[in-house]
């Protein structure tokens, strides 16, 4: 089988991060998987090694389809309004998937034959906008790298807060208040930034905390292991979260987390269990009450053992991606027609690679290769 | 001379017509002061009427002022060709529609442009003058337009913006005012702030954002949030924050002016802002108020601190802030320059009209 993934951005982000994740596990199970991005925002290392990667502009969306005879197209929620008019240019008969990867985000005008949401709370958010059932696909983690080591480091606890400062929904202010606060004195700030080149927040941490910027996805483990070992935690301010890999990616390190009770973080965070939820409304008193319980006689330890033991037999990437090609296969089946002979789609090609190859001449010179194939 | 010029020439500068246009009517400096130049262009005798795209809420502003058209109830066609307007004056982001509506109502009068924020410059606009709010955005914007962009600073309500005496007890009041939810106004420099002064100062935080931004749960609890004020209830702001010796913080990424730091500077309310864009042209550094490097994070904006409340300071930055404020940003002289624009750009149309009304030009 043959999966195009379309995702807007290529950044920094979580859902790059579960792209790859499932691409890895999708061609380790035999399937080939490609991906075709909107934006270049410089992350296109996190699909080093996995398959093919496209840039709209050097590439198009419509001839990658064309000539890639992929059996599923599988479009990230944010990508869709992009892809409906490529589609419909390439004649695409294959099966279409749509995963939304956020609290309230669909998109109407996609012709699609499954749609996934990623926690029940996104897939209660969407579930108005689509006749069949949404089905819910939890984010997966490659467990071969993100597992806990047992041990303590000497080092300060570790408050930890990951993802783009630059996105307003990550609230990155939350973490500045907490960390100037003086309310936690034991404690050191870690800020791993994933925002894109140029869109940093500016550093308002107080001058004995750090921030790492753009941290390579696979230094994230030995990250979340350095934070356990610490006897820290990962702090999550969001107002909005749909399945965070960050808090599923931290829990399977034997990392605690405490995150506010919003969007889908109650489904991966078992308040009490493998970390504490505060309210948001309460901020900053909420956050100290979190920190209290999870520092009060074992909690800690015991969050930390189940954080990880949870992660890894609830949010493998494998599950992730067994899930996924069921779905697939019932797109397939249910799909009303075959896929376009080979012939018209020879035929189809011809011409759109004439549209394109016209339109670039007029356009601009053609742009310098890209690192598309690896 | 067509029609439209033979009207202005023969009605004279009192009859002149203005209409601004805006994008939101919302809550932000750009409304504030559209407001305080039509209220002063009536003082002298001009008459404005004003136009939004959308209403995001802020009609106090203009309440009892003059006319304002929405676009969701009034066609910018219609309040063109009804209007009999000698100049629209028009912010920048509005161009397209404004272009179109030029088009087919034949519009003949000037039109003016001002540029309100940092690098931002549509050309399709067919302006007779481009203006801008301070020198810094001028400058990117140049390359843009062929004349001169022309500087009118913002201009200060004296009337009302303007120092009290009072004094206030308890801890100095650090105030914070703009849109929480604007990421150029990075209120997340405020909040780091404020926790990390939380036991010598307590702080008052205005949001002009359009839905609440939820912030309070990361203040310390001695602050005040006041959402969407409005504009008649600022003045008493700034002075409760220079009654209680505070002074107004601000943690933006870009200003092209700060209207805010002016008219808190006019109340005599000492500033502390980043030295960026358009801020330089707005605050006396050392005098009326101190500027520090965004680089420097909360090590500068303690710096700064430290300077405005080294022993006697503080009432003399006072002081020096409100005659500032008088002396170099009135909306009178704004007033004034802009007319100078008005006169030009309708020169630039073969129009010779003298704008000044009567009784106010000299």
């Amino acid at each position: 089988m043959r999966v195009l993934h379309v995702n807007l951005v290529c950044g920094h982000g979580g859902v790059e991060t579960v792209l790859a994740t499932l691409m890895r596990e999708q061609r380790e199970s035999g399937m080939a998987a490609d991906i075709f991005c909107f934006i270049d925002r410089g992350g296109a290392a996190n699909y080093d090694g996995l398959g093919k990667i496209w840039f709209a502009g050097p590439d198009s969306l419509t001839m990658t389809i064309l000539e890639g005879k992929y059996d599923i197209v599988h479009v990230v929620t944010y990508a869709a309004h992009s892809t409906v008019g490529c589609l419909r240019k390439s004649l695409f008969r294959g099966g279409v998937v749509v995963t939304s990867h956020g609290v309230g985000a669909y998109e109407d005008a996609l012709r699609s034959d499954a749609v996934v949401a990623v926690s029940n709370a996104v897939a209660e958010s969407i579930q108005g906008r689509y006749a069949r059932p949404v089905r819910v696909i939890y984010n997966g983690i490659d467990t071969r790298l993100f597992f806990a080591a047992p041990g303590r480091s000497d080092e300060k606890p570790i408050i930890a807060w990951v993802g783009r400062g630059s996105d307003p929904y990550k609230d990155v202010g939350g973490l500045f208040a907490l960390a100037n606060s003086g309310a936690l004195p034991g404690f050191q700030f870690v800020m791993v930034d994933g925002s894109s080149e140029g869109e940093e927040p500016a550093n308002w941490l107080p001058p004995e905390s750090s921030v790492i910027r753009r941290m390579p996805w696979k230094e994230m483990p030995d990250f979340y292991r350095r934070v356990a070992a610490s006897g820290g935690f990962l702090l999550s301010t969001s107002r909005s979260e749909a399945c965070p890999m960050n808090m599923l990616e931290a829990q399977a390190c034997g990392c605690p987390v405490i995150a506010p009770k919003i969007g889908g973080i109650p489904e991966v965070v078992i308040d009490g269990s493998t970390g504490r939820l505060y309210e948001r409304a309460s901020g900053m008193s909420g956050i100290l009450d979190a920190v209290s319980w999870l520092y009060s006689g074992d909690n800690y330890d015991r969050a930390s053992r189940t954080a990880a033991d949870k992660a890894a037999s609830d949010y493998s990437a494998k599950r992730m991606c067994e899930q996924y090609t069921e779905v697939y296969a019932e797109a397939l089946k249910s799909h009303r027609a075959g896929a376009l002979d080979k012939a018209a789609r020879r035929v189809l090609s011809t011409v759109m690679s004439s549209v394109y190859a016209g339109r670039r001449l007029v356009r601009r010179p053609k742009p310098p290769a890209r690192g598309t194939a690896t | 001379m067509d029609a439209a010029v033979a009207s202005t020439a023969s009605r004279g500068s009192k009859d002149l017509r203005i209409l601004h246009i805006g994008t939101g009517l919302g809550y932000g400096g750009v409304q504030v002061l559209m407001a305080t130049l039509i209220r002063e262009q009536q003082k002298m005798g001009l008459d404005a009427e004003a136009f939004f795209f959308t209403d995001r809420g802020g009609f106090d502003y203009f309440r009892s002022l003059c006319p304002i058209h929405i676009g969701s109830e009034s066609s910018l066609d219609d309040v063109i060709s009804k209007g009999r307007f000698d100049i629209i004056h028009t912010v920048t982001y509005v161009a397209e529609e404004l272009s179109a509506s030029i088009r087919r109502t034949g519009f003949r009068g000037a039109v003016v442009v001002t540029t309100h924020q940092f690098g931002e410059y549509e050309r399709s606009l067919a302006a007779d003058c481009v203006t801008a709010v301070s020198a810094a955005v001028a400058a990117s914007i140049q390359d843009r337009y062929a004349s001169e962009v022309r500087v009118v600073r913002n201009g200060v309500d004296t009337s009302r913006f303007h120092p009290m005496e009072s004094g206030l007890a308890g801890k100095p009041i650090i105030g914070w005012v703009g849109r929480c939810a604007d990421p150029i106004k990075d209120f997340d420099g405020f909040l780091a702030f404020a926790n990390a002064m939380s036991g010598s100062f307590a702080f008052e935080v205005v949001d002009g954002s359009a839905t609440d931004f939820e912030v309070a749960g990361w203040l310390p609890p001695e602050t005040a949030v006041r959402r969407k004020l409005p504009w008649d209830e600022m003045p008493e702001v700034y002075r409760r924050l220079r009654a209680s010796q505070g002074f107004l913080l601000s943690t933006s990424r870009s200003e092209a002016a700060g209207l805010n730091l002016i008219e808190a500077q006019a109340c005599g309310c000492p500033v502390i802002a980043p030295a960026i864009d358009g801020i330089p042209e707005y605050v006396a550094r050392g005098a009326s108020g101190f500027l520090y490097d965004r680089d420097d994070g909360l090590e500068g904006i303690r710096a700064a601190v430290d300077l405005l409340y080294a022993p006697g300071r503080y009432e003399e930055v006072s002081r020096a802030a409100a005659e500032y404020a008088a002396r170099k940003h009135p909306a009178e002289k704004m007033c004034a320059e802009y007319l100078g624009i008005y006169e030009e750009a309708l020169q630039r149309r073969g129009k010779h009209a003298t704008l000044a009304p009567r009784g106010s030009r000299h």
